[in-house]
């Protein structure tokens, strides 16, 4: 694996962007253009999920809300990436990716994004996903070369680069990075070749400057010089030239390098008296020249136009000091050594830091004298600390800066400010100061779109898919109207009790007056087993009275956050109230049963079923409590009844299976077991009473099957383990049979008299 | 305006298809006092109009002014009356029907829509409702041309997705696949629809379809167990055993009683030569599903890795007695008689194997190491052949997989 020689990202920011000029008209530019505008698609989609909504069709409704999250996450990530945010902008790809069908767009976007962050070879994996899908897609074509050399895969990026340019020889922009990753080689023929074609290809001053610039990233002065000379012969009001060149003559060693590369930067300036970078490094040139009146205004400048650069304020402190404006140097400084602070951790990440440490260093210094000037020694002190902190350095001249700054300007800045291929942006059209507005309203409808199809899920009876769609809009924006609330009831329908208190609270206090949510709060509480918060909330509940199941589970929160005095007249009023509701009679019954008292369970219970005669587990208890009784016909007639009635009722199969065996019809047994077993495999009491009933009939093979899974889930079981030892003596296997009984022994020994 | 109202007025009978009348200037009247939420004008003046001429467009109008009103009883008999005096119109009917249905009387709304739907194509909704209505009462036929029309007409995905279904139940498979593919372009990111394209390419025995629908759905953090363990069985059909225990294992810890899957991960497992794993998976799924020969096959093939050759012969035995052709099990048994020197047994247990389950690559590839130590080079060249050929048609599909030719060949 042979490294690439050269100082500066393979892509640079600028360099794409003069490659824009290059590629403009050719075929395939417009393949992933951008829309003009960037959220018609995201709006369209929602637009068009609308109407599938209106027209009952709620599976191209949800396909289409779907496109509209893909649409908004890489809307949003492109946001975040152009924002340096790159840990976020690899998020908003990574549930872009997630969102739909579609992964060729989020994955080239992630692979961007992971080279930046260090991740080469992720990138490289990614893209060679998609080109296994398509080999002929010449966008994530272009990009694999890309990722290549930033995982040091040099060679193989250029094999990359050369079959590219022989399926595409039209493609400027593959030809540009195979000249760049020639010159990397030291292949400066090749490379001027190619340069040459391109030249021709696109006969423009800019092109001379894109590749002047090239030239410069490979430390080949003269030829950086020529074209950017040939730039400005074409065109003298050609923007970056004259830049290019002041940076040459900072780099190129051995001349008068500061006062050549101002006037460059001076001439710049005439061509182009906004440009940012120009007025940044014209005003640090300026601080060096100690020209801090002319200094100022071009600093100014550059602080605001420029985000993120902590030297505009550092050398524009710098020049204020100078000037005696203490304060104003004071606040530059604290705002350049925020943001050398907030990108300390990103810096860190991506790989050298001395360079950011002798920043933060320096401006901590220069900060505790303007701070001793302002007469504050104690906080002065502080930032003396940090300065020798971070470094005990000198602190470096202006032209030595520059000079750093135009190496590292393409290596590790451009890494963070860069990369998104022009075709790719859907921003490339929006001002900076509108992209504040973009986002929003991306996320408004990322908001919208979940939100939507939380409602389709929950209209769809999948309760956990829906939480989980108006959870991701409560992450984006949890004040969202009815969001808390269609939250709260999915969780709860859903039976996820104790996640759905927090959403049904913030809908509780977004609406305090709304009855039915109090309620759903309260049960939420005490499903949750948080009773002494739901017995809180329904003892205010006005309702209550009128309502016996609240009523109920009121005094059973009572009773179980330790209140039992309370719950008494609760339950005494709850009996005098409601005699004649059905379920509290089966409740009351169930009680006495449990008790052995048959006689009032067994009144309780004929009761409810006058009242309601399909009351659910009415029958089914006087079922278990004939069987109790060893009325075995009486049982079996009040368990049918049950499962006419409900007859998903697990527990009623197996008292009916467990009667019909104690009555000897072994067949009809099975009949009801087979069922209830394929229902519930894992039911250790039915296998048991399977495996017995077949050994009873002498299939002792099936029976030992179903007495050892019986076993295995209900391992404690000491009837079971008799009834497996019985299996294996019937199937002449002593040793196990022994075992079993000795297991049998010793678990019945284990359970006392 | 309610939807209701919308397509009840969109569809109302026009005066120029009545043709027995009702001026086109009272019509537009009548409608856009309907539109505007004045049933009650719109009544009276129908009420003035049929009190000089009757016709089916008046009575259909009434109707709808009625029912608006809530008076369904009336708006009910000026329907009917609609009907009688236009038997050969759609929009009464229609109305009539909506309105029964609107009163759970579907018996009477399935007569008056099945006479509608001899008279043109009916609206949307109804057309729906009279396809799942004809499909659960067995007239499949029926249902086929209500949704072949909706699909026609309106390009409906819920349509689409029923057609399938009827499809699939009568054994046309392509057919179904191609209507479920119309459905995925019309909604790519529908997770119903890429749940059909799994079911219909698997029931096709396509796998590699089955296999990109099935991990769009997991990428789409849309996984339910089912779909975990469908792509389990997908990719094991094409022999893609990382794969499948991967989407099994997901699967298990979604629904970890599963006795299916875990016969499937102790297969695949065991294929993997990760016995112990195997024989893990296999013990749980014999709990779960005692009477299951697969679930002992399984467990007796790990077993038999292991070397523990006394359990594997019991269970191998065991499996038999449930399946005697469990190529499994019998697999397992060949593999003990191998290492006995039994190798005559051994043949005829593989063989026995191979009968059961002709495309199952190792079947072949231990009866061509029984066949070589009987000295059957011919026959033992012939199996190492099959073998290679099936690990080749497996090592395609899932080349196939991962480059988009698998969406175009059907795997």
């Amino acid at each position: 694996m042979k490294r690439l020689r050269m100082r500066r990202n393979p892509h640079p920011t600028s360099a794409i962007f003069l490659l824009s000029v290059l590629i403009a008209g050719a075929a395939d530019a417009a393949e992933d253009s951008p829309a003009s505008d960037p959220l018609g698609a995201l709006q369209e989609a929602l637009s068009q999920a609308a109407n599938s909504l209106a027209e009952n069709e709620p599976e191209i409704a949800a396909s289409r809300y779907r496109t509209a999250l893909l649409e908004g996450w890489l809307l949003l990530g492109s946001l975040e990436n152009e924002q340096g945010r790159l840990q976020q902008a690899k998020e908003a790809f990574e549930r872009a990716a997630t969102s739909a069908l579609e992964v060729r767009r989020p994955h080239m976007a992630l692979a961007l994004v992971e080279i930046q962050l260090g991740g080469a070879e992720r990138a490289v994996a990614l893209l060679r996903g998609l080109m296994a899908q398509d080999r002929s897609d010449a966008a994530v074509r272009r990009l694999v070369p890309r990722a290549l050399m930033a995982a040091g895969e040099v060679d193989e990026a250029i094999q990359e680069l050369q079959e590219l340019r022989i399926l595409a020889p039209h493609d400027l922009e593959n030809a540009y990075a195979l000249a760049r990753a020639y010159l990397g080689q030291d292949q400066e023929e090749s490379a001027a070749t190619l340069f040459a074609e391109l030249s021709a290809e696109r006969p423009m001053a800019a092109t001379h400057v894109l590749i002047g610039r090239t030239y410069r990233d490979f430390d080949d002065y003269a030829r950086a010089r020529e074209e950017l000379h040939k730039a400005l012969a074409l065109d003298p009001q050609v923007p970056r030239a004259h830049y290019y060149l002041g940076s040459v003559e900072l780099l190129d060693q051995g001349q008068d390098l500061l006062d050549q590369a101002m006037g460059h930067f001076e001439a710049e300036l005439r061509v182009s008296p906004q440009d940012p970078m120009t007025n940044l490094y014209l005003g640090i040139a300026l601080v060096e020249k100690r020209r801090h009146d002319e200094a100022v205004p071009l600093l100014e400048h550059a602080s605001r136009t420029i985000t993120g650069r902590a030297d505009a304020f550092q050398f524009l402190g710098r020049a204020y000091l100078a000037l005696d404006r203490v304060d104003e140097a004071a606040t530059a400084f604290r705002s350049g050594l925020e943001i050398a602070e907030a990108e300390t951790e990103q810096i860190i990440a991506r790989g050298p830091v001395d360079a950011r440490q002798r920043q933060l260093s320096s401006l901590h210094f220069q900060l505790a004298q303007a701070l001793r000037r302002q007469g504050d020694e104690a906080t002065a002190a502080i930032h003396f600390d940090a300065a020798k902190r971070f470094s005990a350095g000198s602190a470096q001249g202006a032209r030595e800066l520059l000079e750093a700054y135009f190496r590292e300007e393409d290596g590790e800045r451009s890494l963070a400010d860069a990369t998104w291929p022009l075709e790719l942006s859907p921003l490339s059209g929006v001002p900076p100061q509108e992209r504040v507005a973009v986002g929003n309203a991306v996320k408004k409808s990322l908001v919208q779109a979940y939100f939507n199809l939380g409602v389709l899920q929950t209209k769809a009876g999948r309760l956990d898919r829906a939480a989980h769609q108006y959870a991701r809009a409560s992450e984006l924006e949890p004040g969202f109207p009815r969001l808390q609330y269609a939250l709260g009831t999915a969780l709860f329908n859903d039976g996820q009790f104790s996640a759905a208190t927090a959403p049904l609270r913030n809908a509780l206090a977004e609406n305090p007056e709304d009855a039915n949510l109090h309620r759903m709060l309260a049960l939420a509480w005490f499903n949750a087993r948080s009773y002494e918060k739901a017995a809180e909330m329904l003892r205010d509940d006005p309702g209550r009275r009128e309502n016996p199941a609240l009523e109920y589970t009121y005094a059973v929160a009572l009773v179980r956050s330790g209140r039992g005095a309370e719950a008494e007249p609760v339950f005494a009023r709850l009996l005098a109230d409601n005699a004649n509701w059905p379920e509290l009679n089966v409740l009351l019954a169930q009680a006495h049963a449990q008790q052995d008292d048959y006689q009032t369970a067994t009144r309780y219970l004929e009761r409810a079923l006058e009242l309601k005669p399909d009351v659910a587990e009415a029958h089914g208890t006087l079922g278990d409590i004939y069987l109790r009784q060893g009325k075995l016909a009486e049982a079996e007639e009040a368990l049918r009844a049950e499962l006419r009635s409900h007859p998903g009722d697990q527990r009623a199969k197996y008292t009916l299976a467990v009667v019909l065996d104690l009555n000897r019809k072994p067949e009809a047994a099975l009949e009801v077991l087979g069922p209830l077993l394929a229902e519930k495999p894992d039911f250790a009491d039915g296998r048991y009473l399977l495996g017995k009933i077949l050994l009873a009939q002498g299939a002792a093979e099936e029976a030992r099957a179903q007495l050892e899974a019986a076993a295995a889930l209900s391992p404690e079981d000491a009837n079971i383990h008799y009834q497996l030892g019985q299996s294996y003596q019937r199937l002449d296997q002593r040793e196990k049979a022994q075992r079993a009984f000795e297991e049998y022994r010793r678990l019945k020994k284990g359970s006392g008299p | 305006m309610s939807l209701w109202i919308a397509i009840a007025l969109a569809t109302a009978l026009p005066a120029s298809q009545a043709a027995r009348e009702l001026p086109a200037s009272d019509f537009q009247a009548i409608v856009a006092m309907l539109e505007d939420g004045r049933p009650a004008a719109a009544e009276s003046e129908l009420r003035r109009i049929m009190a000089n001429s009757d016709s089916a467009a008046a009575r259909d109008l009434l109707g709808i002014s009625l029912s608006r009103l809530d008076r369904l009883q009336e708006a009910e008999e000026q329907f009917r009356r609609a009907v009688a005096l236009g038997p050969e119109l759609l929009p009464p009917r229609q109305h009539l029907a909506r309105l029964l249905l609107g009163q759970n009387r579907t018996d009477e709304a399935l007569t008056e829509l099945r006479a509608a739907a001899k008279l043109g194509p009916l609206e949307r909704e109804l057309a729906l409702w009279l396809a799942e209505t004809e499909r659960s009462r067995g007239n499949q036929a029926s249902a086929e041309r209500q949704l072949e029309s909706v699909v026609e007409r309106f390009d409906s995905v819920r349509a689409l997705l029923q057609l399938a279904r009827l499809q699939a139940r009568k054994g046309q498979g392509p057919k179904a696949a191609e209507t479920v593919q119309r459905a995925a372009e019309l909604a790519p990111n529908s997770e119903a629809v890429l749940v059909a394209q799994a079911r219909v390419s698997l029931a096709v025995q396509a796998p590699v379809p089955a296999i990109r629908a099935l991990e769009t759905l997991t990428r789409m953090q849309l996984i339910a167990a089912e779909n975990s363990y469908l792509l389990g069985v997908a990719r094991m059909q094409i022999g893609d055993m990382p794969g499948a225990i991967e989407a099994l294992q997901q699967c298990l810890e979604l629904e970890p009683q599963r006795p299916l899957a875990l016969i499937a991960l102790g297969t695949a497992l065991n294929s993997q030569k990760r016995f112990a794993e195997a024989k893990e998976v296999a013990q749980k799924s014999t709990r779960l599903a005692p009477a299951s020969a697969e679930a002992l096959a399984v467990l007796a093939e790990a077993e038999e890795g292991l070397g523990e050759v006394a359990p594997a012969e019991e269970h191998a035995a065991q499996a038999l007695a449930r399946d005697p052709e469990n190529a499994g099990a019998l697999i397992a048994v060949g593999r003990i008689r191998m290492t006995q020197g039994r190798f005559e047994e051994a043949r005829d247990a593989f063989q026995r194997a191979v009968a059961s389950e002709p495309d199952m690559a190792k079947a072949h590839y231990q009866l061509s190491l029984a066949f070589a130590r009987l000295g059957d080079r011919e026959s033992s060249s012939k199996h190492v052949e099959i073998y290679r050929r099936v690990r080749q048609e497996n090592d395609q599909r899932l080349i196939a997989l991962r480059t988009s030719a698998g969406l175009e060949d059907g795997g």
